[in-house]
């Protein structure tokens, strides 16, 4: 112990903290406390509250909807961008003759403003828009929807979307753990006569495990956080079908209830918290142990 | 705006005319700046920056327009810098702004909105003492609660109901309707021409709006002037008048029977211009705003508005909307801001603007132009014989958002009328009960 | 089975560029919507423009303000990424390797960042008090901070990867900390810095709300607000829009492409065993 004391010192540690706690932490700290009070624009002063605000969140319907719908979109958005990610990842990490351009491609939705992808879907999903022109001419005509104004896709349809966008994000990652992984061990899994198959699950998985801790943190807490996606496709309509919790906090927000805004954030931020670490404290113990 | 606060208005005018009488000779805030802007004509030019946030929806707005900002500046001294803020973000940046004190000079923003989202009283200036004011011919669509909080060179603000193409309904030889059966009727004549009759770019969920904000107004005019009022003051529901239920259900048979663009809720407002030029569809519940907007495209256009028509012969909706110049409070230029009311108040700048615009003046040395032919008849058919309602808008103190959702809902299908006005009761109990609103 | 393996590339190979159709696709409509006349546009289909308007970018430049608008993008970009992969590499480093319960607790801090919500009020209320609100730097401190999380995330769990031997070989050599960072670490996490780089660049890049709440000049704003300059209320020029958003895109893309060598070259410097 004393031993790594003196050999790491912290003093690497201070720019970044200091930056990140005056910039980041300590404001959000004190933005929880808000989710306490009666806070609006239109009040002089702040009260005090209680849980009142917490109270009224969970006497809401429409919330109950978005914590559905805000599931759902996690649940789909994690497998999807990972298997796809990986998959894409390793065919990138071929030796292929567009190998670049391919990577370049596949990446670029991902660092595209969210404003392109309202643009470009919003005509591509309607109802008489290109994909559901294609499925006609395809002879699908029975699979044309209407993505993004039926209430029971909507959601779908935007996690869809979203997978679209950011998988090339996923296998980038992915890549990067896949160059880190030494050729000698493929040579040596040959030598010994192993399968392909075998040479994934055996060392491509196990030494790409910190990429995919690193992906499924990022898509969980990007799903379950969700906000512009749904904004700019459809403001979470319509109606209230595509609320997500994300974007309650503005309509709530929008409506001048501060307060509340800033409870359904808490509440929120609680409940990633949850879920994401203990996840990756796990994560972290088995890194260790790598 | 809302009656009850035109009541108000009128009410506390009296005593406001009086202290300001008596506040002239002493230190009037109006006269400051005034003088202090004789000064800046005579000598030394100011170097103040003023800023002036607006919503890049309204950058065609004639306050901020090159030629005003760059006569104002050789006047003055004074340079106007613009914060166009993007349309959808520029309630919650101005709300955020103005709760950490990090103010803009000038605000444009529409002074019904402001009474519901910026805190009027808290944020902005009270401008009675303004030189400009004695001039002013309608105060009131520059009021709220008894003092002048914004500023206009036009009274008009709009009307709503159906904007229509007058050459289609010619060539079908079809009549302004006057009751619901009407224009149906009127509706299956254009739709057999071939023309989407009726577009409704529901996407935007704001815009299914328009039908029953004018026609609740009428109903309310006509069958119970204090509904507003009681509703405000939790002594009625919104689910106490079954005759609700009927406007939202006519509006969705209207889709419901074919008459309108078949995807709703892809369509979007911004569409609106194109399906017009096109002549791909007849009409729309719209604005007159839009009008001016389709003819300023294509002056060949030939356009008109007429009120909605729900029940028998109703009266047009009055927008309480507008696009006004405010002060806030804390802005660090209060004196500078004022003189760029000033200016643009003075006779030719004011008589410039409402020409180009061709604006209703607001201001008594100020002629109001010859009326594009659309307005002139709203002004005939209905603002002369007295047929004109202020919109629902105009008696809501809450945020709207959570209604224009659920008329959206109401397309999907998903929800009755019924449901619609429900949800509605509930979460307006809730706004008006956080709002502090007395009765909730 | 070399023929085999070959066989099974070009399989992979043609079967990666089909898929690639429904990402370039959505994109051409874009791309071509830049060339396009605003009511040819409008109809949002895919195909070439009756005439290619280059002047479409001639315009969005000087209604736009573009070329200011980059400039400011570059600037606030450049300097929050480097401030953020210079002190969170740094961060990283130390947190990874030291197995301690303040170092455990620390970087649960920082990876708390990637939950928490931004608070905007109370961070202007810092900015504030600190004397440089509206300020490009305290824009650049904010998205500095913003990624902290992110990067400190992305850096430790490669650290971890690498065997700690290497350092401890160093430091038996007599080498402190600082110069084991920078001499056999940071070359070691040459692709995760590109991987960073790239990733909090775009961040920055592509942000539309910092801006707007932080800037009151809009003259410091970055490129891709001056999308809302060709959004009007009845209408919006959707080919000028779409021009806008390709040159917005590129300069990303660009980066992309370039740092896609200093992975593969970084993956040469990675090959090591422990």
């Amino acid at each position: 112990m004393h031993k790594s004391k003196s050999m790491y010192p912290y003093y690497l540690v201070w720019p970044a903290l200091i930056i990140y706690f005056i910039f980041f932490a300590f404001p959000a700290l004190i933005g929880f406390y808000y989710s306490f009070t009666d806070w609006r624009l239109d009040r002089d002063t702040i009260q005090f509250v209680g849980w009142d605000n917490f109270k009224a969140i969970f006497s809401d319907k429409v919330l109950i909807l978005a914590l559905k719908n805000t599931l759902i979109f996690a649940v789909v958005t994690v497998i999807g961008k990972n298997i796809f990610g990986l998959l894409l990842a390793i065919g990138l990490n071929m030796k292929l003759k567009t190998r670049n351009v391919l990577r370049a491609v596949y990446f670029s939705p991902s660092i595209l403003s969210i404003l392109v992808i309202s643009i470009i879907f919003t005509p591509i999903l309607r109802t008489e828009g290109m994909i559901n022109s294609l499925l006609g001419k395809l002879g699908l005509e029975s699979l044309a929807q209407a993505w993004l104004t039926n209430p029971s896709i909507v959601v779908w349809t935007i996690a869809a979307v979203s997978i679209w966008q950011s998988v090339g994000f996923q296998m980038a990652i992915y890549l990067a753990g896949l160059q880190s992984i030494s050729k000698e061990y493929y040579e040596a899994a040959k030598i010994d006569g192993a399968s392909a198959w075998r040479s994934f699950t055996n060392i491509t998985l196990p030494l790409l495990l910190p990429a995919i801790n690193i992906n499924i943190m990022l898509t969980l807490i990007g799903g379950l956080k969700v906000f512009s996606e749904v904004y700019v496709l459809t403001g979470g309509g319509p109606g209230n079908a595509s609320q997500v919790v994300g974007t309650i906090i503005l309509r709530a927000f929008g409506e001048g209830n501060w307060g509340l805004g800033t409870a359904v954030n808490t509440l929120l931020f609680i409940s990633v918290s949850v879920i994401a670490v203990p996840l990756i404290m796990f994560m972290r113990r088995k890194e260790v142990a790598e | 705006m809302k009656p009850k606060m035109r009541t108000i208005a009128l009410s506390v005018i009296a005593s406001t005319m009086a202290l300001s009488l008596a506040a002239c000779g002493s230190d009037n805030k109006g006269e400051t700046a005034g003088e202090s802007s004789n000064k800046n004509n005579s000598g030394s030019k100011s170097n103040v920056t003023l800023e002036l946030a607006i919503s890049k929806s309204s950058q065609d707005s004639p306050f901020i327009a090159d030629w005003l900002l760059k006569e104002f500046e050789t006047e003055t001294g004074i340079k106007i810098n613009l914060q166009l803020i993007p349309a959808e973000q520029s309630t919650t940046v101005l709300q955020t702004k103005l709760a950490v004190n990090e103010v803009p000079d000038l605000i444009q923003y529409n002074l019904a909105s402001a009474v519901t989202d910026l805190n009027l009283e808290r944020n902005f200036e009270i401008l009675d003492n303004e030189p400009w004011v004695d001039r002013i011919l309608n105060a009131d669509v520059l009021s709220a609660y008894g003092n002048i909080y914004s500023f206009h060179v036009s009274q008009d603000t709009g009307m709503q109901g159906v904007v229509y193409n007058k050459d289609i309904f010619e060539e079908l030889n079809l009549e302004i309707p006057t009751s619901y059966e009407e224009f149906l009727a009127v509706c299956e004549a254009i739709k057999a021409s071939g023309v989407t009759p009726v577009f409704m770019p529901y996407k935007d969920a704001w815009a299914a709006n328009i039908w029953p904000a004018a026609a609740f107004a009428d109903y309310a005019a006509k069958n119970d002037p204090t509904l507003f009022d009681d509703i405000n003051a939790n002594k009625k529901n919104w689910t106490d008048i079954p005759e609700l239920e009927g406007i939202l259900d006519q509006q969705y048979q209207i889709f419901k029977l074919g008459y309108t663009n078949a995807d709703v809720l892809s369509d979007s407002y911004d569409m609106a211009v194109g399906k017009f030029l096109n002549k791909e569809v007849a009409m729309m519940f719209m604005g007159d705003w839009l009008i001016q907007n389709i003819e300023s495209q294509d002056p060949e256009m030939n356009l008109g508005l007429f009120a909605i028509p729900y029940g028998e012969d109703p009266t047009i909706g009055a927008s309480p909307l507008g696009g006004q110049l405010f002060i806030p409070k804390n802005s660090k230029h209060i004196a500078e801001a004022k003189q760029y009311l000033a200016f643009i108040a003075s006779p030719e700048i004011a008589q410039k603007i409402v020409d180009e615009e061709r604006y209703v003046s607001n201001l008594s040395d100020v002629t109001t132009p010859e009326q594009p032919a659309y307005k002139q008849e709203i002004i005939d058919n209905y603002i002369t014989p007295k047929k004109v309602t202020l919109t629902m808008d105009a008696h809501t103190v809450v945020d709207q958002n959570e209604w224009y959702r659920n008329l959206q809902d109401h397309f999907t299908g998903s929800i009755t009328p019924k449901e619609v006005l429900e949800n509605w009761d509930v979460k307006f109990k809730d706004l008006m009960k956080a709002k502090g609103v007395e009765g909730f | 089975m070399r023929v085999r393996q070959k066989v099974q590339t070009i399989i992979v190979e043609l079967m990666l560029i089909l898929l690639s159709l429904t990402i370039i696709v959505p994109l051409l409509l874009m791309i071509l919507g830049s060339f396009m006349n605003n009511i040819e546009v409008m109809q949002f289909k895919i195909q070439l423009p009756e005439k290619w308007l280059f002047e479409n970018y001639v315009t969005v430049f000087k209604e736009g303000g573009l070329a200011r608008a980059f400039v400011n993008g570059v600037v606030i970009t450049v300097i929050s990424c480097s401030v953020n992969i210079v002190t969170s590499s740094a961060a990283a480093f130390i947190l990874a390797r030291r197995e301690t319960k303040l170092s455990s607790f620390l970087y649960l801090f920082f990876f708390m960042g990637l939950i928490a919500p931004m608070s905007t009020i109370t961070t202007i209320r810092v900015v504030q008090w600190l004397g440089f609100y509206g300020s490009i730097s305290s824009v650049v401190f904010i998205y500095a901070a913003l990624n902290m999380a992110f990067s400190i995330f992305l850096y430790s769990g490669f650290v971890k990867s690498l065997n700690k031997s290497l350092d401890e070989a160093a430091f038996i050599e007599g080498a402190n900390a600082l110069q084991v960072f920078l001499k056999i670490i940071t070359p070691l996490l040459l692709p995760v810095n590109a991987t960073v780089a790239i990733m909090v660049f775009m961040g920055v890049w592509n942000d539309i709300s910092i801006p707007l709440y932080f800037l009151p000049d809009s003259s410091n704003w970055t490129m891709p607000l001056s999308v809302y300059n060709f959004y009007g209320m009845y209408s919006r020029d959707w080919n000028l829009i779409f021009a806008v958003l390709v040159l917005t895109s590129l300069p990303v893309i660009i980066l992309y492409v370039f740092a896609q060598k200093f992975i593969v070259s970084g993956m040469t410097a990675g090959a090591m065993k422990g």
